[in-house]
C-alpha cells in the first residue's frame, strides 16, 4: 500500500458517508439549492474519478511487477469495471439526448397552434409538463385542468428548468448513476440534483408569477389529478417542497451555507489530490491535465444552472411576464379530444412535396 | 449510399427508409413496389431492396399493406400527423421509465402516466 492507494480508500469512504450525511443535515437547516447541486456535483464527479485513479495506480505498479501479480490481476479487472461503467454512461446519455432530439423533431413537425408563453403545447390529454433539454413541454390535458395563473406557475417552472439547461446537469448524474450501476453514493447524489433543480425553478416561478401560492394550488390540483389517493409520502413530499420555496437567510441558516460549501470545497480538494497522487509516479503534468479536464467540465455542467442570472438581455425573445392577452388558454377545436385534428393534414415531410410537384 | 439516419414524422429512420416513407405519405393512392422502385429519388433500387425496405418500415408499424389482383400495395398507416402523435407516445412512454431525464413540475410527486396500448393513434 503506497499513499496513493490509501489516499484512494479514504476519498471513496468520504464519498459514501459525508455527502448524504451533509445533504440530509443542510436540507433540514434551510441550505440554499446551488450549495447543495454544487455539494452533489462534486460528490458525482469524485465517483467518477476514484474508479480511475484506481486504475492508474494498479497499473503503474503492475508495470513493474508483471501482470500476473496481484496489482496486474487488479489492473485488469479496474479497468475492464471502468470500460464497463463508462460504456453504460455513454451509453444512457446518447439514449437521453435522442428522446431529446425525437420531442423537439415532434414538436416542429406537429406545429403548435401557437407559442404559449414559450413552451411546446403536446396534444395528449394527460396532464404532463416537463422540460426535455433546451425545451418546455405542456400538454393540453394540463392546460386544461388548471386556471390561468397555475398554467402561468406551471409554464414558469418548465421554462426555468429549459432555459438555464438544468436538464444537461442532470442527465449526467442520472446517466452516471445508471453507469454506476446504481451506487448508493451517486444514486443519493443525482437525487439531490433533481430535487434541488426542482426547488430552483419553483422559486424562479413563484419570483415570477409574484404568489407563492399558486404553486400550491397547481401542485394540489395536479397531484388530485394524478393520484386521486395521496399517499403519506406524497403529502409530505408536497408539504417539504412547499416549505422550502422561500429562501430563508438567517444566521443559522449562513452557518449551514458555509458549512456546505466547505464540505464541497474538502471532497474537491481530495478528489484533485487523489488524480495528482495516482498519476505522479509517470508525471506530474498528467495529473495536472487530469485535474484540469475535470474541473473544466464540472465548470461547463454546472455553470448555466448556478450563475447568476443576467438581465433579460440574453433572451429578448422571452419576456419576464407572459403579455395579458395569452394568459387564458382558449384552443377551442382541440379541446375536447386533443389527438383529433382535421385527417389528412400532411404537416411533415415537405422535402418530399417538393420533390414530387 | 448514405446511412445517415434523420427524422420523418417523429421516427427515427435510416435515409433509405425515410425516402420511402416520406414518398408514400405525399402520394395520392396507394402504390406498389413497382411504383415505389420507378418515384425513388437518385440511384434506381432493386426491386428487392425497395421491398425490403417497406417491409421494415411495416415491421415499424409505419406502413400498411393491401392486396391489389395478386399484388401488394403499401400506403401509409395514417396521416402524417397521427403518425407523429404516434411517435410522441412511444417518446413519453420512454420517458415515464425509472431514470427518464425529463424534469417535470410534478416530479416529486410521482404522477405516472398510464400506458396506452400501442397501436391507438388518435
Amino acid at each position: 500500500m503506497d499513499a496513493g492507494e490509501i489516499a484512494i480508500l479514504a476519498l471513496a469512504a468520504a464519498l459514501a458517508v459525508l455527502p448524504p450525511l451533509v445533504d440530509r443535515w443542510a436540507l433540514r437547516h434551510g441550505a440554499s439549492p446551488q450549495a447543495l447541486i454544487a455539494l452533489a456535483s462534486v460528490t458525482l464527479a469524485g465517483s467518477a474519478a476514484v474508479p480511475v485513479a484506481f486504475v492508474i495506480c494498479a497499473s503503474g505498479q503492475a508495470a513493474h511487477e508483471g501482470a500476473t501479480s496481484a496489482p496486474g490481476v487488479a489492473a485488469v479487472a479496474g479497468l475492464l469495471l471502468v470500460a464497463i461503467a463508462a460504456g453504460r454512461t455513454l451509453a444512457r446519455v446518447i439514449t437521453i439526448r435522442r428522446r431529446w432530439k425525437a420531442l423537439s423533431h415532434i414538436a416542429a413537425t406537429l406545429q403548435p397552434p401557437a407559442e404559449y408563453g414559450g413552451v411546446q403545447i403536446l396534444p395528449v390529454a394527460e396532464p404532463l409538463a416537463f422540460a426535455a433539454g433546451g425545451d418546455a413541454y405542456v400538454s393540453q390535458g394540463l392546460l386544461e385542468r388548471l386556471s390561468p395563473q397555475e398554467q402561468l406557475v406551471v409554464i414558469a417552472h418548465e421554462r426555468e428548468h429549459a432555459q438555464r439547461r438544468h436538464g444537461r446537469l442532470l442527465a449526467l448524474a442520472r446517466a452516471l448513476t445508471h453507469g454506476s450501476f446504481d451506487l448508493p453514493a451517486v444514486r443519493h447524489a443525482s437525487t439531490a440534483i433533481a430535487r434541488e433543480l426542482d426547488t430552483l425553478a419553483d422559486r424562479a416561478a413563484a419570483h415570477r408569477v409574484g404568489d407563492p401560492h399558486t404553486i400550491r394550488t397547481a401542485l394540489q390540483t395536479l397531484a388530485a389529478h394524478t393520484a386521486p389517493t395521496p399517499t403519506a409520502q406524497d403529502e409530505t413530499g408536497l408539504r417539504h417542497r412547499l416549505e422550502r420555496l422561500d429562501a430563508r437567510t438567517t444566521t443559522a441558516g449562513r452557518i449551514v451555507e458555509d458549512a456546505v460549501r466547505l464540505a464541497t470545497l474538502a471532497i474537491g480538494a481530495g478528489t484533485l489530490a487523489v488524480i495528482c497522487l495516482s498519476i505522479h509516479t509517470r508525471t506530474i503534468w498528467l495529473g495536472a491535465a487530469a485535474c484540469a479536464l475535470l474541473l473544466a467540465s464540472l465548470y461547463t455542467f454546472t455553470r448555466p444552472t448556478l450563475t447568476r442570472r443576467r438581465p433579460s438581455r440574453t433572451t429578448p425573445q422571452t419576456p419576464r411576464r407572459i403579455p395579458a392577452e395569452t394568459r387564458t388558454f382558449a384552443h377551442p377545436q382541440t379541446s375536447a379530444v386533443p389527438d383529433a385534428r382535421p385527417a389528412g393534414l400532411r404537416t411533415c415531410a415537405p422535402r418530399s412535396r417538393r420533390r414530387v410537384s | 449510399m448514405s446511412e445517415r439516419r434523420r427524422y420523418v414524422c417523429g421516427h427515427r429512420l435510416p435515409a433509405l427508409e425515410a425516402d420511402v416513407l416520406e414518398l408514400l405519405l405525399a402520394a395520392p393512392a396507394p402504390m406498389t413496389v413497382a411504383e415505389v422502385q420507378q418515384a425513388l429519388p437518385g440511384a434506381r433500387r432493386a426491386h428487392t431492396t425497395v421491398s425490403t425496405l417497406l417491409t421494415r418500415l411495416a415491421d415499424r408499424g409505419l406502413v400498411t399493406r393491401q392486396h391489389r389482383g395478386h399484388i401488394y400495395e403499401w400506403s401509409p398507416a395514417g396521416t402524417a400527423h397521427e403518425l407523429t402523435i404516434n411517435a410522441l407516445h412511444q417518446v413519453l412512454d420512454g420517458v415515464e421509465d425509472p431514470d427518464a431525464v425529463v424534469l417535470g413540475f410534478l416530479d416529486s410527486l410521482r404522477g405516472t402516466r398510464p400506458r396506452r396500448p400501442p397501436d391507438t393513434n388518435g
